[in-house]
Order: C-alpha cells, then structure tokens, then sequence
C-alpha cells in the first residue's frame, strides 16, 4: 500500500509533467525539451525571491511568471522562427537541447551545482490507516491532482482549449479560417511552462533540487507521454501514474538504481511493440 | 610540446566519433542520442580485457570494435518501425539503458570482469595498463601519439572510403528519399543497419582508445552529456561530408583550451563551455543548418 501510495504521487506529478510536454507537442509537434530547463530554474528563482524576503505568495508567482516567460522566449526565439522555415522535428529537438543547455548553465553560473531545499516543514510526515506520506507529498499529490482536473476540464470544454485541438487537428485548415497559429501555439507554450513551473515548486517542496535534473524529469515525462499515446492527453496522464508506480516498484524490490533502466525498458518495449502507446491509434497514411 | 601532443591525442580520439556519427546523422540522416554509449562501451570493453584478462591491446580494440557493432543491432532493429523524433527516443532508451548496465554490474564479493562485477559500477576501471608492442611497453606521450594518429588515420580513411563508396551514395538516396531507394530493389533497412554498424564499431574503437590513453574509465563517459557533446561536433562542423565533423571536433576541442589559456577559473571554465555548446547549437540551426562546413541541412 505505501508502495501504492508513493507511486501515485510521484505518478501525478509525472503526469503533470507528461501533460505540460503534450501540450506543446499535440498541436504543434515540437519536442519540447526546454522543460527541462524550466524545470531546473524555477526553484532557485523561488528561494532566492525567498531569501530576499518576499512572501510565498509574491516569490511564487515571480518563480512560475519565469517558467512561462521562459518557455514563451524559446517558442518565440527558437520554435516559431524554424516552424516558418518548415524545419524538421530533429531541427527543433537541437535546438532545445542547445535552448536547454544555455538555461542550466547560467543556472549553475548564479546559484551553483549543490543540492537545495525550500524552507518549509515538507518532511513531517502524515500518518494514514495503511501508508504514511510527507507533508510535501501530500501538498504535491493534492495540487497535482487538482491541476490536471482542471486541465483536462479547460482543454476538452473552454473554446481556447478547443483552439489547441483543432490546431493539432489540421494546422492549414485552422488558419485559412482566420485563426492565429501564433497565438494559439503561444498558448500551448505558455501553459506548457506554468504547468512544469507549478509541478518543480511543489517536487522542490518535497525532494529538494538543483539545476542538473531538470533533463531528467523532462525525458520521463515524455516516456510517460509515449507511453499513454501521444496524440491523447488523457493518455500522458494514464502514461505518468503508470510510470510513477513502475518506478515506485522498481525502486522498492530493486533499488533506486534501476528506476531509469525500468523506464526506458519500458519506453523501448513501447517504441517497438507498441509505438502509438496505450490510449493512441494508428491513423491512416495520408493522415500522417 | 607535450600540450600540443595531448591535444592531438585528443582531436584523433573525437574526430574518430564525430565521423562515426557523421554516418549516422549526416549520411543515414536518422539522429542519435546513443553515441556516448557506444563510446563507453568500448572503454569499458578495452579496459575489462586489457586489465582483467590481460589480452594485447591491438586485440582488445578490436574487440571493443566487434561488441560496438554487435551493440548496433539495438537501434539498427527499432529502425525498421521508427522514424524522426521517435527514432531519438529510442537511442535515448538504448543509451540510458548502456549507461545503466555500466553503473549497476557490480557486486563487492566478485573479481573485475566476471559475470557478477563485469563493470565495477560506479567507481569504474583504474590502472588500466599502457599498450605493448612486440613485449615492448609504450609509456611516453609521443608513442601514444603515434598510436592516436594512425588509429585516427585508419577510421578517417574507413569512413572517406565508405561513404565516397557506391554504398555511401546508396545511403545518401536512402536519407533523401527512402520510398524512391526501396521502389529501385534496395533493402533500406540492410544499408541502415550497416550504417549503425560502422558507426557504432567506430565509436566503440574511440572509446578504446581514450581508455588506452586516460587509463581509467567510469560510467561519465556513457552518459547522455557525452552524446549531446558528440551530436554538437557533428551539428555544430556540419554533416554529409567529410570535413564537417572534423571542423566541429576541433571547434569543440578548442573552446575549453581557449577559456584555460584565458585562465577562467576551472568550474566556471567548465560552465562556460557547455553555454557555448548550447549556444553554437541553437545558431547554428538558425542561421546556418548545414554546419560550418557541412552540405547536409539538418533542418
């Protein structure tokens, strides 16, 4: 059970992540590695606002402000400028590598390589009937949660959402009728950021961070994303609990060390047996 | 002297790579995140034999070479079915999974390089000994340097031979139009597993070398940051051609010299050469897709 209970959370926030990469992805289908870089910065924004004295509230929202300024500065300088060129996806997957790698490195150039941890009370534990979690668990498990439910409610209902839809649906056709691509690929990418900014505070919260694991994070989101089906969203959420409890497992009756060679086990059985992932389907060639 | 020999112990060592990718990405025009895996594999197949078993070390790079290629097969296969983004996904799951079973086969109560301790896990492979020739132990800088320039040599001329072949051309028309190559009779998946063959038996014989040379090997040397290195030299010096990954080996060799000779203290120094990485591959795919002198437009 507590196995169960550690899977899940660590699974919501991975879903979390998975879905703020298929975002991006679904309608615009660009490998959006920078996440990564989010991932890692957002944290040291928080404290060092923290530090300085401002509230949690102000820090917070400065911190989550830069994961979405950051994650629109890459659609907008990198993205965007080769989708006009109609580069292919090895093109954009380059130069988010290089995207990324110029954000972790400044990171590491202004606050350093050590571990950190936010200042708060996260490791209290929370005694259930069966398991037992952290106070940081907990606050992860349960706005996690709450952020995909609204989520997946705002991109299946709200016409902005429905944007995003038609968008990954038939680019061309969604622009002949005078909608801004643009804006909308803006969107994607702007929510893309505020989702991994919100998921690495509250993963900050809980485990603490330093700016080297934010690659990490992004290539299981994006194995949970595969694994789920990428054209489905619901399927990232599906892919990142799947994954969270794998790993769980993996790391209870294994070891730690062998989390990531489970995953990517699992990533190339996928690739290989099932490459449209659990809730994706094969669509027909003149569709692809 | 001994500096400039160093660097060029270290340029033959990388090109060697960069034109084994160059394979890959240039020719084959499939991208690969697996290539510091490879690397890794053969350091550590160089070290295991030279050091647990005591085999010559001519012998031992081939066989680093020969379990390179057998390795290729991991992606060679998957690329039957995957195609772009999906196929890098799969060299990210067979390179996180090479770097896994380099950092994990280990137990304390077994020796170096049976079945139970074949890697020694993290604390990697030390005192790996210098090669012999004919009895002869080669210990001073200038003899691996002889030994770095013609293994460097003997790659170079195996991948200009290559890929100015008939089966080099073979592989450009596959990467340009793989429905045209098949619709002519040719087994498209053959020329690219032969491709990852080469190209991975290549890297392999690099990371041998740079065992031979360093004389020790951990798993850092199979890690992705090690393939996101490569790739940039390739990017960065250009692909489908035979000087592009040249340029970009000694571009991405020369910029951490250049921070040392500016005397930027060592952490930062580091630092700043991996920002100029990032930075190079996002210009580079901006203002110039083909690589400094490439001819193949990655874009």
């Amino acid at each position: 059970m507590q196995l169960l209970a550690n899977g899940i959370v660590s699974g919501l926030a991975l879903a979390m992540l998975a879905v703020a990469f298929g975002v991006v992805y679904v309608p615009t289908r660009v490998f959006h590695l920078v996440l990564g870089g989010v991932y890692a910065l957002v944290p040291f924004v928080l404290l060092a606002f923290l530090r300085e004295g401002f509230s949690w509230i102000v820090s917070g929202g400065v911190a989550v402000l830069t994961g979405v300024g950051l994650s629109l500065a890459v659609e907008h300088f990198v993205h965007f400028p080769l989708d006009v060129r109609q580069a292919n996806p090895n093109a954009h997957l380059i130069a988010a590598l290089g995207a990324y790698a110029i954000i972790v490195q400044s990171t590491v150039m202004i606050w350093g390589e050590r571990m950190r941890y936010l200042p708060t009370k996260a490791g209290a534990l929370l005694w259930f009937r069966y398991f037992s979690l952290t106070r940081g668990q907990f606050a992860c498990g349960i706005a996690t949660a709450a952020f995909l439910l609204i989520f997946v409610a705002w991109f299946n209902i709200a016409p902005s959402g429905l944007h995003l839809r038609a968008l990954s649906d038939n680019p061309e056709e969604y622009g002949l009728r005078g909608h801004s691509i643009r804006a909308a690929r803006l969107l994607a990418f702007g929510i893309s950021g505020l989702m991994c900014a919100v998921v690495s505070i509250l993963a900050a919260n809980d485990l603490g961070f330093d700016p080297q694991g934010g690659l990490r994070m992004a290539l299981l989101a994006i194995v949970a994303f595969i694994v789920g089906g990428c054209d489905s969203i619901l399927g990232a959420v599906l892919g990142g609990m799947i994954l969270g409890i794998l790993r769980s497992a993996v790391a209870w009756w294994a070891g730690s060390r062998w989390e990531d060679a489970a995953t990517f086990m699992l990533l190339a059985l996928f690739l290989i047996l099932r490459p449209q992932g659990l809730l994706g389907h094969i669509s027909r060639l003149e569709v692809q | 002297v001994s500096y400039i020999i160093h660097l060029i112990i270290y340029f033959c060592i990388f090109a060697i790579v960069a034109l084994s990718l160059n394979v890959c990405v240039g020719y084959s025009g499939r991208f690969t995140l697996a290539h510091g895996a490879y690397f890794g594999v053969g350091a550590y197949v160089y070290a295991i034999l030279t050091t647990a078993y005591g085999w010559n070390s001519f012998l031992s790079i081939l066989a680093a070479a020969l379990v390179g290629t057998a390795l290729s097969l991991l992606l060679s296969i998957p690329a039957i079915r995957l195609r772009r983004d999906f196929f890098v996904m799969h060299s990210l799951a067979v390179q996180a999974l090479l770097f896994s079973a380099l950092y994990n086969w280990r137990s304390h109560d077994a020796p170096l390089g049976s079945w139970r301790n074949l890697t020694n896990g993290p604390f990697g492979i030390a005192r790996i000994p210098s090669p012999t020739i004919i009895g002869i132990q080669l210990t001073s800088l200038k003899a691996f340097g002889y030994i770095a320039l013609l293994v460097g040599c003997a790659c170079g001329a195996t991948a200009w031979l290559l890929t100015s072949s008939p089966w080099g051309r073979l592989l450009i028309a596959v990467r340009d139009d793989e429905i045209v190559a098949r619709a002519l009779g040719k087994n498209t998946w053959m020329i690219g597993a032969q491709a990852f063959a080469a190209a991975c038996g290549m890297a392999a014989i690099g990371g041998a070398l740079y065992a031979m040379y360093v004389g020790y090997v951990d798993p850092s040397l199979a890690s992705l940051d090690q393939s996101v290195l490569m790739l940039s030299m390739v990017i960065v010096g250009g692909t489908g051609n035979f000087i592009g990954p040249l340029v970009g080996t000694a571009v991405l060799l020369l910029i951490p010299e250049l921070l040392w000779l500016t005397r930027v203290p060592g952490p930062l120094a580091a630092n700043l050469r991996l920002l100029a990485y990032g930075g190079l591959l996002v210009l580079v795919v901006r203002i110039r897709p083909q690589g400094i002198a490439g001819t193949f437009r990655v874009e």
